[in-house]
């Protein structure tokens, strides 16, 4: 059996609750985050940027991997560095709190002393809150809203910290790109992580129109997203989206990003006669946007598992014309130029060119839960503010036959007190200790 | 008419004058007065160019890289002259204080001067107070960084005072961005390396805060060398970050 005496919980509380555990910690989580924003991490590519990480720096890759490093803020030692904040902030805040009431209330050593004989400095008893003539002890505490501040700031990181986890677990947020008149119903395939969404997304959103102003030097001056949307119940409705302006679609909301640029639409007809779309993204140069476009391209297209690949390239001809190379393994099984409505037979399947249309990057985001956070960034900004602005002060003065005598109790690093204090006391010529 | 690189270098070379007066006022007192004036002055030139410059673009003026510098350098200077005038102690801090302002008028001068129109993501009243943070946030950090290497032993108590306002102002920054971009991107936060370093300088302010409370390290080459890594991480986010990484923020800051 442990023998656990009172001294050794003294022991761990005070490491619990110091700076020094502080320090370490923070210094952990700042490598981290550090790390987390400089290294490849999961979470940040894309599944093909992800391949190839893995492929190139396959070593690296693996121990990234099996040590949490190629997703840091996700691994379990991160969130365990979080947990240990937490609980040295808890146990910090609530020993700093009550050393600092105790010496506020006088009950520990005075940080300042001084006395003299005949009237006290005007500045001590205008502190006290009047004159003070007669024999007697005075003593006044200022500031006592300022003694929040720091636990209330830290009470906020707290809730940030906790709510960020809780807002990790029940959030999303996902990148996906639609083409004009292409249609999205929540499909994890559309998305760049391809995560699934947490609940259906009970609506069908299709892009109708762009307007995408580019100005001269590249800016973009405007860019708004027209869509249609059909709720479940049928009802369709046509809506705007552009910057800071999302869109509310149930729990989902649809963000614009600064992102676009011209889509190849085919038409894919299956041996069997059905007909599905298949729509290949070109990035446009901001500079090129509005004007007669050239692009390449090249990706793999999955069918049956099967990949294809699509070499293209858009050519700014007159008329403009789409040069299509498709592959299967080492072998070419078509290589010419397509117009829109010329067929293409690739064996699986044939392929009708219709066009270029462009494309808008959009966010889809689950709103949920962040209000704690920003209710914590609130108390912490407010509480260090407090704590900034209303530094505690206890004042002391004793007058007595002799003279007077009075004592401080103030924080260290009070430079403004300490400004004052020697005011004060050359004022009066007094003896300070 | 005079034109405004001119005027940008007007005020860089009061800077720099104003510099020289401190060194020599540690002599004479008098010097020390004309200093103040000569830097108060450049000040009030130096926002009037600001002032100018977003009536004449019809938009605040911070979404460029030469009104970024502009701005940012305007800052420094602001804070500095109201630091020392609530902590005479820190007017000698004006000797480094005052010449880095100069290179950052003068650097602006390398960046395009010419008005560009503010991207659709950018027309909300979140990117003024988010921007004015930053340049505040900058302003506290370049004291703090020039006081911890100028100011005596006694004055530990102003350095973590500056460095406390340097942590506010940042995690403000931070915390308003953060919101800014829950609406603009339906995510309070997404780890991108400017999100990431920002949280680092925070996390690095708040450990170098929590350190000073040991007397050994609140003070001399100790003091310096930590509250240096946190400064550091702020500079190399602000100003350098986007050049060297991918970043989601890249598209959107300084036009």
């Amino acid at each position: 059996m442990f023998n656990v005496t009172s001294s050794t919980l003294k022991i761990a509380w005070k490491f619990i609750a110091s700076h020094t555990l502080a320090v370490w910690v923070l210094a952990l989580i700042t490598l981290a985050v550090l790390g987390a924003g400089t290294l490849p991490q999961s979470t940040r590519l894309s599944p093909d940027e992800q391949e190839g990480w893995q492929t190139e720096w396959e070593t690296t890759s693996y121990w990234f991997d099996t040590l949490g490093i190629s997703d840091i803020v996700g691994s379990w030692w991160f969130a365990a560095l979080c947990v240990i904040l937490i609980i040295n902030m808890t146990a910090g805040t609530i020993d700093a709190f009550l050393r600092k009431w105790a010496f506020f209330k006088g009950s520990q050593k005075h940080s300042h002393e001084a006395q003299g004989s005949g009237l006290p400095p005007e500045g001590i008893t205008h502190f006290i809150g009047g004159s003070v003539t007669t024999a007697e002890s005075t003593s006044r505490i200022r500031g006592t809203l300022g003694l929040l501040g720091l636990p209330l700031a830290h009470l906020g990181i707290a809730l940030i910290v906790l709510a960020s986890f809780w807002r990790a677990e029940t959030g999303f947020n996902d990148y996906f790109e639609l083409s004009v008149s292409e249609v999205f119903a929540g499909e994890t395939s559309k998305l760049q992580r391809r995560q699934p969404l947490p609940s259906e997304l009970d609506t069908l959103i299709q892009l109708d129109r762009v307007n995408i102003e580019v100005a001269e030097g590249d800016y973009i001056g405007e860019l708004q997203g027209f869509f249609s949307f059909q709720h479940k119940d049928g009802l369709v409705e046509q809506e705007m989206v552009q910057s800071n302006q999302p869109l509310r679609l149930g729990n989902y909301e649809l963000h614009t990003q600064n992102k676009f640029g011209h889509s190849a639409v085919f038409e894919r007809i299956l041996p069997n006669g059905s007909i599905r779309k298949l729509y290949i993204n070109f990035t446009v140069e901001r500079s090129e946007w509005g004007k007669p476009w050239s692009g390449q391209k090249e990706q793999a297209v999955r069918f049956d598992n099967a990949p294809l690949y699509y070499y293209m390239t858009q050519t700014n001809s007159e008329p403009p014309t789409f040069n299509l190379q498709v592959n299967k393994g080492r072998g070419v099984i078509f290589d010419g130029t397509l117009e829109p409505g010329d067929v293409a037979d690739l064996g699986a399947y044939k392929l009708r060119y219709q066009g270029m249309v462009p494309w808008l990057g959009l966010n889809l985001a689950l709103v949920k839960n962040v209000t704690p956070i920003f209710v914590g960034f609130v108390m912490t900004l407010l509480g260090f503010l407090l704590h900034l602005l209303i530094p505690s002060r206890r004042v002391e003065l004793i007058i007595d036959d002799k003279g007077w005598h009075t004592r401080a109790w103030v924080a260290s690093g009070d430079a403004a007190f300490e400004q004052k204090w020697n005011t004060w006391c050359r004022q009066r010529g007094a003896e300070t200790a | 008419m005079i034109d405004v690189v001119t005027i940008q270098w007007g005020v860089a070379i009061a800077y720099i004058g104003a510099c020289l007066f401190l060194i020599l006022g540690q002599r004479v007192e008098q010097w020390d007065k004309a200093a103040l004036l000569l830097t108060g002055l450049a000040l009030l030139t130096h926002f009037s160019m600001i002032v100018v410059r977003g009536l004449d673009s019809g938009q605040i003026p911070i979404v460029t890289r030469y009104e970024d510098y502009t701005v940012d350098a305007f800052a420094v200077v602001a804070i500095y002259l109201l630091a020392q005038w609530r902590w005479p102690q820190l007017r000698r801090t004006g000797i480094l204080v005052l010449p880095i302002a100069a290179l950052g008028v003068v650097v602006a001068l390398n960046y395009s001067r010419g008005v560009f129109p503010m991207g659709p993501a950018l027309r909300t009243n979140w990117l003024i107070i988010h921007a004015q943070l930053n340049s505040l946030a900058i302003g506290f950090a370049i004291l703090t960084a020039a006081s911890s290497f100028m100011l005596r032993k006694d004055s530990s108590g102003i350095i973590g005072r500056l460095m406390s306002w340097t942590f506010l102002s940042w995690s403000a920054m931070v915390a308003a961005g953060s919101y800014w971009a829950s609406i603009a991107w339906g995510r309070f936060w997404g780890w991108d390396p400017i999100e990431c370093w920002s949280l680092a300088t925070i996390l690095a302010y708040a450990c170098v805060l929590h350190l000073r409370f040991n007397p050994a390290w609140a003070n001399g080459y100790r003091s310096i060398f930590t509250g240096l890594i946190p400064f550091g991480l702020m500079m190399f986010t602000t100003y350098a970050l986007v050049f060297v990484m991918r970043s989601v923020h890249g598209q959107y800051v300084f036009q």
